[in-house]
């Protein structure tokens, strides 16, 4: 027992002292974050176990997962790219090309909200039937074939006893609620909290070099205004954890397009106005986190800019200006933008120090994390 | 005329969830370990009232709301919309018809106060606030202090230094919003007031942000390591306040007096964010709020403030 624990031990004395209530039993699940992480939220009808993680891993990979055994979850979010993938958009198991980006997983655990612009979706429970069972567009194409899935499922041994390990309590646990928390219990083991930024923050001076230390002053200042949306523990405003008592659920629209002069986007690609249908929610997304940002691109919710440096020259000119096509029209001037979209000046040395302080967020140990990667040995699994 | 009930001893304990632990964490790392309990036991030692503040959030005479416009407001003709408004506020102290000050030690709900801290938050999260926003609103700063039929209270605009450049991933609520976060060297956001100026094409973003300036960490990601040059942290003084009876009106109508909400200096952060180099946008601002811009601190006993008063 350390100093802390037995700190923390006497106050649950007095706090006993004081009538309070008892301390918090053990739990059976340690998560190995680093000091200033907090742990994140678990359901609790989807408690973390060792056996869950592998048995999600495993699913993670396999492409029996999907209805004609084409893709699997890793097949759009790649590991080594901080789980995104490298195409604009991301195209399905059965050819169909899906609207959006492939969003990053690393620290999934922490999201407010689940994929790029949906406020009601805050659990990677209810998040993952998506992709299994969505239609529109087909990803990995499980309606109308579940029974065959789950047969594919039943004739893997290593899945007879990893479900059974994972769901001791379940007598029949192969089914698509146990697929889906196994599913989110080893996404939530997607933690990259060991950057050159982190090892910064934690002490270790020499871990920013110059160019990364002046980019970093200019990510957190008024004139760039950065840190507003890609502020704090995620370098995205849209983060949840254990003891935050307000949940923050905020969705920003970045001048990114005005098809109509009315701030407007493309039809297949509205942002939460799409599910609320309120005007004021027209090109509304999710600030995605900036960690691993070097790895994932190419950015935005539909994957339309190539670089970090476009993404920059785009928020320096308070907006993308879409000369001609159907998308034409001028992101600066629309009506919809958030105000810390306002523009700015850099020197193109300032560029590229925001770009190394950028890149000093990638996380190689998360990369190359052998435990994020397929584990399948042979035939069946992996994209 | 508000009756509040003293509360037993017991209750208050049982009032505390599993959440206490968190708070009593957060109050190791801040060398202050028993601050719950003292107050605990403060409270079950007889000598103190149950208090609640109550406040309200105004554009002048009409109650302030999200997106509403309202016109009248400072140098612009506007309507001038809410987009966002909470406030945290510290070191709340009752004051007795003979002067005296009994401090006000907040209930620590693990919600909307910790320590000397209490938040205030005015928006619901809905429509023009729906960006930066919270469903949960609070109006109410609760307490207990040894005094008897108080005349006046103090409190001030802000976070305390000790509080102030903590990481709020591992602080409790209300302290770990990121919405009224800078970063470890700036702090909080003492008081974040989202405007959108509707008179002007296209609308025109005019933000106050309130927060301590000047300070001395060596990069953002570090906290200061003595107390910041600028701490903008006004001082409010209200006397003839009776808390049964009493409301206490932050008014948009006065914090923008000679504002113009319509225009910002270019080159500038939108509206007043506290940046020193931003002195033509925030300086009305600040004269509103009783506080002189070049030094952060009050002028004189920021007496001149224009943003709060009682009702």
């Amino acid at each position: 027992m350390g100093p802390k624990r037995r700190a923390l031990a006497a106050l649950a004395a007095v706090a006993a002292g004081c009538g309070g209530a008892p301390p918090d039993s053990t739990p059976s699940w340690t998560w190995a974050l680093p000091s200033g992480v907090p742990p994140p939220e678990v359901p609790e009808a989807n408690p973390m176990s060792e056996a869950k993680v592998d048995l999600g891993r495993r699913l993670f990979f396999d492409v029996r997962l999907s209805g004609n055994e084409e893709q699997s979850c890793a097949s759009c979010h790649h590991p080594e790219r901080a789980f995104t993938e490298p195409r604009a958009v991301s195209v399905g198991s059965t050819g169909e090309a899906h609207p959006r980006n492939a969003p990053g997983l690393a620290n999934v655990a922490y999201a407010a909200t689940l994929t790029w612009a949906n406020p009601l979706l805050v659990t990677l429970e209810r998040q993952a039937p998506i992709p299994l069972f969505g239609e529109h567009p087909v990803e990995l194409g499980v309606v109308g074939r579940e029974a065959e899935v789950l047969a594919r499922l039943e004739a893997e041994p290593l899945y007879r006893d990893g479900f059974a390990r994972a769901f001791p309590e379940d007598p029949a646990p192969i089914h698509f609620d146990n697929v889906v928390r196994a599913l989110a219990a080893f996404q939530r083991t997607l933690l990259s909290f060991d950057s050159p930024y982190d090892r910064f923050v934690r002490g270790e001076t020499g871990a920013l070099g110059a160019a990364a230390r002046r980019g970093m002053e200019l990510f957190f200042s008024e004139r760039l205004e950065c840190f507003h949306c890609h502020g704090g523990l995620l370098f995205s405003d849209a983060v949840a954890h254990d003891g935050r008592a307000l949940a923050e659920r905020p969705f920003h629209n970045t001048g990114l397009y005005n098809v109509d002069q009315a701030g407007g986007y493309p039809r297949d690609n509205t942002g939460v106005f799409e599910l609320t249908g309120d005007p004021r929610d027209m090109g509304r997304f999710r600030a995605p986190s900036l960690r691993n940002v070097e790895v994932t691109g190419p950015y935005m919710h539909d994957g339309s800019v190539p670089t970090l440096e476009a993404v920059i020259d785009i928020y320096a000119r308070g907006g993308r200006r879409i000369a001609s096509g159907p998308h034409a029209g001028d992101g600066a001037e629309s009506p919809l933008k958030s105000p810390f979209v306002s523009g700015f000046e850099l020197t193109p040395e300032e560029r590229a120090d925001l770009v190394a302080f950028l890149e000093s967020l990638t996380d190689r140990t998360f990369l190359e994390d052998p435990r994020h990667r397929n584990p399948w040995t042979q035939g069946r699994g992996g994209p | 005329m508000r009756v509040y009930p003293r509360r037993q001893c017991d209750t208050f304990a049982a009032r505390r969830g599993p959440g206490s632990l968190l708070a009593m964490r957060a109050s190791v790392a801040l060398g202050a370990p028993l601050l719950p309990c003292l107050s605990l036991v403060l409270a079950c030692g007889g000598e103190t009232e149950d208090y609640t503040l109550s406040f309200e959030a105004r554009a002048g005479g009409a109650p302030l709301r999200c997106g509403e416009g309202y016109t009248g407001m400072g140098a612009s003709s506007g309507p001038v919309e809410l987009r966002d408004f909470r406030l945290y506020v510290s070191d709340v102290r009752l004051v007795g018809a003979d002067g005296a000050e009994a401090p006000l030690e907040l209930d620590q709900d693990v919600v909307w106060q910790h320590a000397s801290v209490a938040l205030l938050d005015f928006e619901d999260g809905s429509g023009a606030c729906s960006a930066s926003g919270t469903p949960e609103t609070r109006a109410v700063i609760t307490g207990q202090a040894a005094i008897d039929a108080p005349t006046g209270v103090r409190f001030r605009i802000g976070v305390p230094f000790d509080l102030n450049h903590l990481d709020t991933a591992t602080q409790p609520s209300p302290l770990n919003l990121g919405a009224m976060f800078w970063n470890w060297r700036g702090g909080y956001k003492f008081l974040r007031l989202d405007l959108r100026d509707r008179g002007v094409q296209p609308p025109s973003a005019f933000n106050i942000h309130l927060g301590a300036t000047a300070c001395d960490a060596p990069t953002p990601v570090q906290p200061p390591s003595s107390p910041c040059g600028r701490p903008n942290r006004p001082d409010i003084a209200l006397d003839g306040f009776d808390p049964s009876a009493d409301t206490i009106v932050l008014d948009l109508a006065g914090l923008l007096t000679g504002v113009d909400t319509s225009t910002n200096t270019p080159m500038t952060p939108p509206g007043c964010m506290s940046a020193p180099t931003d002195p033509d946008d925030c300086g009305p601002v600040f004269q509103n709020l009783g506080l002189s811009f070049a030094s952060g601190a009050c002028t004189g006993d920021c007496a001149g403030q224009r943003f709060v008063r009682v009702e």
